[in-house]
């Protein structure tokens, strides 16, 4: 074995374990400089004792390498957000009509991201210029083509792309074809596209800048590519999260393909909370997810709630590979902080499952 | 009111914002990663202006995959990128000289049974040697899973990994060692040609 092929052998690791290792790294980090904060501490201790005579001093080091355990309901961080005062405008989410229960689903593991046969398959449609498949860009003299197979946890899928070679997203003519053009486009591609179940539908279109140009941050806006985000439908709700298909358009035509799927099975029926439970629990910042940094989150002064539906979340937590069913909530957050009123747009998860049985959970996954 | 300092956003929020598209999730990724990722860009490298370009196009890697990815650990995921990235890079740079990074140093200690700086053979299943890689490292205890990756994964030098465990650098010659002999068993055992 040559270190070529030790080191791309090495970029193959399993990504839970360079997860463990980064996680292991920042706790070490963390209580060595805890550490040395009370070696200061003890050594200044251990002057007072010897001066008072004290003899039984001993200070013991704090080496541990924790497991770091995710927990099911970690999908919104703390924002700091202070919505003690706040006031709710918009919908309140009592013309909801939902079910009592849910199914719950778990996601099958796999020990492979895709079989030969379905990238093979993949790599047929698109008529990718090589023969031997490597699961990685293969460069040409002035084009790049390539496929990468996800291999992250559980999922499976094909990251598929053509591009200029050595050519940044703004160097594409803009897009000019509007948004619903592109999603019919998009769907065309995804019928045909082998392997994939028809369980998509449109979920929003998104458009984006990349390369060199985000960080000229141009004002104006020009985009380069555009990418159409399809995500999952199980039992008649949208997943969100992990998994879908994005079609990214360029100027020149289609500019790259995900596909990012896996396999899940339902575990159960379980209750939900209602829409007047999850209401109530609207207030909670922990459930807030994604807003500007500079946005000020100790000013706020009200949301608007402008739409609220059952999806579920395939979050993709280490402790409970679950498909689980979140109150998904989205509207424009209001601040009054340095003598100037702040806007933004925020989104919430809410956890619909009632508490009581998170701890089965436990059964079901331990 | 106090102003607030610039704070990190939490990672869920930063991959939030590669989901909505938004150009900041780029800039929060610098701002909260960029000395980690250098880092070990440069332990594979040991040249800066290759480090920035690795950077850069990690951030585009990532800009790439999320969506449709959701990484459980984005500080894991920006690893694997940049270690790729500069990996493919290190061995292009390779042909042209040597290349005194704390890669070349690490890569030298399993010279007894990891030789030349040949191309890839065609028949050579990548896939296949991480999995029996990963096997191999979880047969480890934590200690030395720790150490397996530092070293050999993230490139780190032994006073670094030493100093993380608060352990000599003799001791760490010791486990790194250890797991020479281990993990030459394993690629024997494994029919591979060491």
């Amino acid at each position: 074995m040559n270190k070529n092929e030790w080191n791309e052998g090495l970029n193959q690791l399993d990504p839970e374990i360079v997860e463990k290792y980064v996680e292991t790294k920042e706790n070490l980090t963390k209580n060595n400089a805890k550490r040395r904060k009370w070696t200061r501490i003890a050594a200044i201790a251990a002057c007072i004792a010897v001066v008072f005579g004290a003899v039984d001093f001993v200070f013991k080091p704090f080496v541990s390498i924790d497991k770091v355990n995710f927990n099911i309901e970690s999908l919104g961080q703390a924002n700091h957000f202070d919505l003690s005062d706040v006031e709710f405008t918009g919908l309140n989410f009592s013309d909801m009509t939902l079910p009592d229960e849910v199914e719950l689903y778990r996601v099958s593991p796999r020990n492979y991201a895709c079989d030969g046969n379905e990238v093979k398959a993949m790599a047929d449609y698109f008529r990718l210029p090589f023969e031997d498949f490597k699961f990685d860009f293969v460069e040409n003299s002035a084009d790049y083509y390539g496929t990468k197979r996800f291999d992250m946890s559980f999922l499976r899928g094909y990251r598929l792309i053509y591009r200029r070679s050595g050519t940044s997203y703004s160097q594409y003519p803009p897009v000019t074809d509007t948004d619903e053009e592109l999603v019919s486009k998009s769907l065309k591609i995804i019928d045909e596209i082998p392997f994939v179940e028809n369980e998509h539908i449109e979920r929003y279109v998104q458009t984006g800048k990349g390369g060199q140009s985000i960080q000229q941050g141009d004002e104006e806006p020009c985009w380069y590519i555009k990418n159409c985000i399809f995500s999952p439908v199980i039992n008649g709700y949208t997943v969100v999260g992990n998994g879908g298909i994005s079609v990214g358009f360029a100027r020149t035509g289609l500019a790259e393909v995900s596909v990012n799927y896996y396999d899940y099975e339902p575990i159960g029926k379980y209750e939900i909370i209602s829409p007047e439970e999850a209401y109530e629990q609207i207030t909670n910042p922990q459930y807030v997810v994604g807003h500007n940094r500079d946005f000020p989150v100790n000013s706020v002064t009200s949301m608007d709630i402008k739409s609220c539906e059952l999806v579920y979340v395939n979050a993709c937590q280490n402790g409970y590979d679950v498909i689980q069913p979140y109150y998904y909530v989205r509207g424009t957050v209001y601040s009054h902080y340095s003598d100037r009123d702040w806007e933004d747009t925020f989104t919430m998860y809410i956890p619909a499952l009632k508490d009581k049985y998170f701890s089965l959970l436990d059964n079901i996954f331990g | 009111m106090k102003k607030r300092d610039k704070l990190p956003l939490d990672d869920e929020s930063i991959v939030e914002l590669y989901w909505q598209r938004n150009e900041k999730a780029i800039e929060e990724t610098d701002f909260k990663y960029k000395k980690y990722l250098l880092s070990i860009a440069y332990n594979v490298l040991h040249e800066p202006l290759d480090c920035e370009e690795c950077l850069n196009d990690t951030y585009l890697g990532a800009w790439n995959a999320i969506p449709p990815t959701r990484p459980n650990v984005l500080k894991a995921f920006l690893t694997v990128v940049v270690r790729r990235i500069a990996i493919k890079r290190y061995h292009r740079n390779l042909k042209k000289s040597s290349v005194p990074s704390e890669l070349t140093v690490s890569l030298s200690e399993l010279e007894d049974f990891i030789i030349g700086d040949e191309d890839i053979s065609t028949d050579f299943d990548a896939a296949r040697l991480g999995r029996v890689i990963s096997d191999f490292v979880r047969s480890l205890s934590e200690r030395r899973q720790f150490i397996f990756v530092s070293r050999y994964y993230a490139s780190e030098p032994i006073d670094s990994i030493a100093s993380d465990l608060n352990l000599s650098r003799s001791m760490i010659n010791k486990e790194l060692a250890a797991i020479k002999i281990a993990l030459r068993e394993k690629l024997e055992s494994e029919g591979y040609n060491v």
